[in-house]
């Protein structure tokens, strides 16, 4: 078939991209200029035209902030840690949902966990808020088990782990329903085969479901390190309070705060500009990672 | 009162020279013109015709508003359009809308000012930002610009697109409603609408002492533990202390705190902002020093001696064990809502949030506010709160007409902050008559969705959403005609008006006490944050680092995990952080203003 033969055929499929196509560069990638903001000291009424250039000056302002490797190792921790709790329970999870045999329960304990990702984080911030306070009914609850009642946000001892398992319980049922469909993609054949030969349940998720869905589990997790450096802007500013700076500071709870001073739109910029640019590094890592150890590529 | 037209009728009617003349669409308004019935064009007719009125003199129950006299010069023929920037939301009444309202009409027969909407935002945090940095960028700044944040306020004066002012301030401002009601507290309100002495705005003023704190007590409390209202410190301490002994609160055993606090120590609800004043000293406050120079009161020694008090407090277990996670809203829900403790420094409006929680909870409930106690030497001090919010109202470079808005302005005042002239909005819009007997509804109508707001719909100041005046004692003096004046008319002559408003629950009755009480020592126990300007360079720089450091020290000292001498490295470290530098810079502007 020649190019032309081809293209007789195909055209109508090109005509349909291009509509995505024009969106993406007009929204995407035309908007990138703006980046140019980090480099200047910009403001609204000179443009990106009229505002004088800096070079790095922002980006050594940030280094160079005393808290800058709190917030940062703060960010990293949080990040990670809610990452890695994220998948790993979402794959528990959706495993354990895939062997449960009534399909009511299964729907309705999947609508339960998945609930709390619609919920916005002032809202659930404001219930955390009054649970884990020190008269809160989970103090009273451990109190009555005769445990010890703890700050759990207001210690540094617990509050990293307040905002990670709080994340997870709000996120972890999205991440789940990802896990579900990819599990509903492997042939049953393959498991029917499996039991015939008398592999028990674990032995068949071990060599059958696992290996199914590894693409999937590839693809998450290197997304989600794109993400690296969003440790929950949201979630932090809700739930954090002074006390809490050494541990549960930010970067971008930091820039907020900066930013209540005066608004400083080129530091906002070099922020979002270093962070794309470490997360940008991490996807390219994780995917040549994944094209050599899971065989996982896109193209 | 009748006055006589001056025509005779002969002369009214149209000829048909007249009609040859005009035309169709020109015809109709040279006819109003002449028969007075468009008011934008009724040139010295000195009336404002009925429907146009505020108040609802037509109802049984109603009441008549007076409209002060038209300025001078005014209405203004041919009528000026003047486009303006609002923040919303807003809703109105059978096709009305901001540009065209009761308001709108009513302002247009008086002044011939005609409001055209340039942009409005509703969120005002991210919003009108973006709003007014893309009217900057685009070049199409409004003519007047309602609460132009500070940020862009420092925008638009560096590349100078303001109008200046001050020769037509001085001409055409009214001397009652805008020249002497905003000079209170030595013309704080122009620190920031005043630029190297020139007016390049009109300043946004709130109600004074509005976040003024008084010590709201427990008064069946007190009585149960047999102690009176604590005029000291020290009272003060000794009351919390049996309040909590005795577990006076209705959370579980040994729950009941001393004093209800919260993250931040100078805030505005449930504030410790008085036992700082009771050393004389006010945290995050900039402070005149013996030598006339700002200092920064959190680094002041007495601070010290306030956190040893406040630490001392803690570990008796006086404030909540987690205080400082707390916001304050959280302290009205659980704190003083859930009746775990008994006394608060909270503002005058603390009668109505909060406490209507805690009479709920505990219908025996019965609080009272006092004045707040005072320190070992003496001293009575609270955090004075500012009534200028970081805001002004600006004017377009090249604006013709700002005359014209200031004479409007004045207008308005007079209308709604004379209480003599008894405005309430109108009918329809801002409330409206819940039943056949002719009650009224103050707190708004079925149209107006965020509530009483007599004033958000007007092109102000006065009004706008938000509710800006020139006078920041506008609300205190409306609380006292009502209750010096209307409580004295019987019963039986009470209109709407007058009874919707004098037959408040306790606590309302209470807020409007504590309102009066407040602004009575506002100027006298105050003590002022003098630095009012845009944030110095070296703030921009270090400002949220040294914050960080500072708010981080003080809850830790005050709960024990830092010892009470830290304080002294933390001011070290503070003027070694950048400190110095912002003391410096900060004078360099205290000292050009004078």
């Amino acid at each position: 078939m020649t190019f032309k033969q081809y293209m007789k055929r195909a055209w109508p499929l090109y005509v349909m991209i291009v509509p995505g196509l024009i969106f993406v560069l007009l929204f995407r990638y035309y908007p990138m200029y703006g980046v140019v903001i980090a480099f200047q000291d910009f403001s609204p009424a000179k443009g990106f035209t009229g505002s004088p250039w800096i070079g790095w000056e922002n980006f050594e302002f940030l280094f160079s902030l005393p808290e800058f490797g709190r917030i940062f190792s703060n960010t990293l921790i949080i990040s990670i840690s809610k990452i890695v709790a994220d998948q790993v329970g979402a794959i528990i999870l959706a495993l354990l949902l895939n062997e449960a045999r009534l399909v009511l329960f299964r729907r309705t304990i999947q609508t339960l966990i998945y609930l709390p990702h619609f919920l916005s984080w002032i809202v659930l911030g404001g219930i955390l808020l009054d649970i884990l306070s020190a008269g809160g009914i989970l103090n009273q609850a451990i109190g009555a088990l005769g445990i010890k009642s703890q700050l759990w946000l207001g210690s540094n001892d617990w509050f990293r782990g307040t905002v990670i398992s709080s994340g997870f319980w709000k996120n972890v049922g999205f991440s789940t329903i990802v896990y579900l469909a990819a599990l509903t993609a492997i042939n049953p054949v393959l498991h029917e085969a499996a039991a015939i030969d008398g592999a028990g349940r674990f032995r068949r998720i071990w060599h059958i479901t696992l290996p199914g869905i590894r693409p999937t589990i590839v693809l998450l997790a290197a997304l989600s390190l794109g993400d690296v450096l969003q440790a929950g802007f949201e979630q932090i500013l809700t739930l954090y309070s002074p006390a809490v700076y050494r541990t549960g500071d930010i970067i971008d709870t930091y820039v907020y705060r900066v930013g209540l001073i005066s608004a400083q739109y080129s530091l906002a910029g070099a922020v979002g500009l270093f962070k794309s640019f470490i997360g940008f590094g991490l996807i390219v890592l994780s995917y040549w990672l994944a094209d050599r150890y899971a065989g996982y590529r896109i193209l | 009162m009748s006055k006589r037209f001056p025509y005779n009728t002969e002369d009214l009617k149209p000829s048909r020279r007249d009609f040859l003349k005009w035309g169709g669409a020109g015809m109709a308004t040279a006819m109003m013109a002449r028969y007075g019935l468009a008011p934008i064009l009724a040139q010295n007719m000195g009336e404002i015709p009925a429907e146009l009125h505020p108040g609802s003199p037509n109802n049984a129950r109603g009441w008549t508003t007076s409209l002060p006299p038209i300025p001078e010069g005014m209405p203004v023929d041919p009528p000026v359009t003047i486009t303006g920037s609002r923040r919303g939301p807003w809703e109105f009444a059978d096709g009305d809308d901001i540009e065209n309202s009761p308001f709108t009409r009513l302002n247009a027969a008086v002044t011939g000012i005609q409001w055209k909407l340039a942009f409005n935002w509703t969120d005002n945090e991210g919003e009108v930002l973006q709003k007014y940095n893309l009217a900057i960028a685009s070049n199409e700044l409004p003519d007047f610009m309602e609460t132009v944040p500070l940020q862009v306020y420092s925008e638009l004066l560096e590349n100078d697109l303001l109008e200046d002012i001050t020769d037509v301030y001085e001409e055409v401002a009214h001397p009652v409603w805008l020249k002497e009601a905003m000079s209170f507290s030595d013309g704080i309100a122009w620190r920031l609408a005043e630029v190297n002495g020139r007016k390049m705005g009109l300043p946004y003023i709130e109600q004074a002492a509005q976040n003024d704190k008084v010590l709201w007590i427990r008064q069946d409390w007190l009585d149960a533990v047999g102690m009176s209202a604590p005029s000291t410190i020290e009272e003060l301490h000794a009351v919390a202390t049996a309040f909590k002994e005795a577990d006076m609160g209705q959370g579980g055993d040994g729950a009941t705190l001393g004093i209800a606090a919260n993250r931040q120590l100078n805030t505005w609800y449930c504030s410790l902002d008085p036992i700082f004043g009771a050393w004389g000293v006010m945290p995050t406050f900039w402070t005149p020093d013996e030598n006339g120079d700002l200092q920064y009161d959190s680094v002041r020694p007495e601070i010290k001696e306030v956190l040893g008090t406040l630490r001392a407090w803690y570990s008796e277990g006086l404030l909540a064990q987690d205080f400082f996670t707390f916001a304050p809203w959280q302290n009205a829900g659980t704190h003083i809502g859930g009746n775990l403790a008994g006394i608060m420094y909270s503002p005058a409006f603390g009668a109505v949030y909060g406490l209507p929680d805690s009479v709920a909870n505990d219908p025996d409930a019965r609080w009272t506010f006092g004045d707040i106690p005072t320190g070992p030497t003496g001293i009575k001090k609270k955090a004075w709160s500012n009534p200028v919010p970081d805001t002004v109202y600006c004017f377009r470079k090249g604006f013709e007409h700002v005359d014209l808005v200031l004479k409007q302005v004045a207008w308005w005042a007079e209308l709604l902050q004379s209480p003599a002239n008894r405005y309430h909005g109108f009918e329809g819009t801002d409330y409206f008559w819940r039943n056949a007997d002719g009650d009224l509804d103050p707190m708004g109508s079925v149209l107006d969705l965020n509530g009483y707001d007599s004033t958000k719909h007007i092109w102000g100041p006065p009004g706008t959403n938000g509710g800006s005046r020139t006078d920041p004692y506008f609300e205190t003096n409306w609380i006292k005609e009502r209750r010096n004046v209307w409580a004295n008319t019987p019963e039986d002559e009470r209109d709407a008006l007058m009874e919707a408003f004098l037959g408040g629950d306790p606590l309302s009755v209470l807020w409007d006490e504590a309102n009066v009480f407040a602004v009575d020592h506002w100027e006298a126990d105050g003590i002022k944050n003098h630095f009012l300007t845009v944030p110095t360079r070296t703030m921009e720089r270090a400002g949220t680092s040294l914050e960080g450091l500072e708010a981080e020290t003080f809850i830790n000292i005050i709960t024990g995990q830092e010892s009470l001498d830290r304080f002294d490295s933390f001011a070290e470290e503070w003027r070694s952080g950048g400190g110095d530098r912002i003391t410096d810079e900060v004078n360099e502007w205290w000292h050009g203003q004078m």
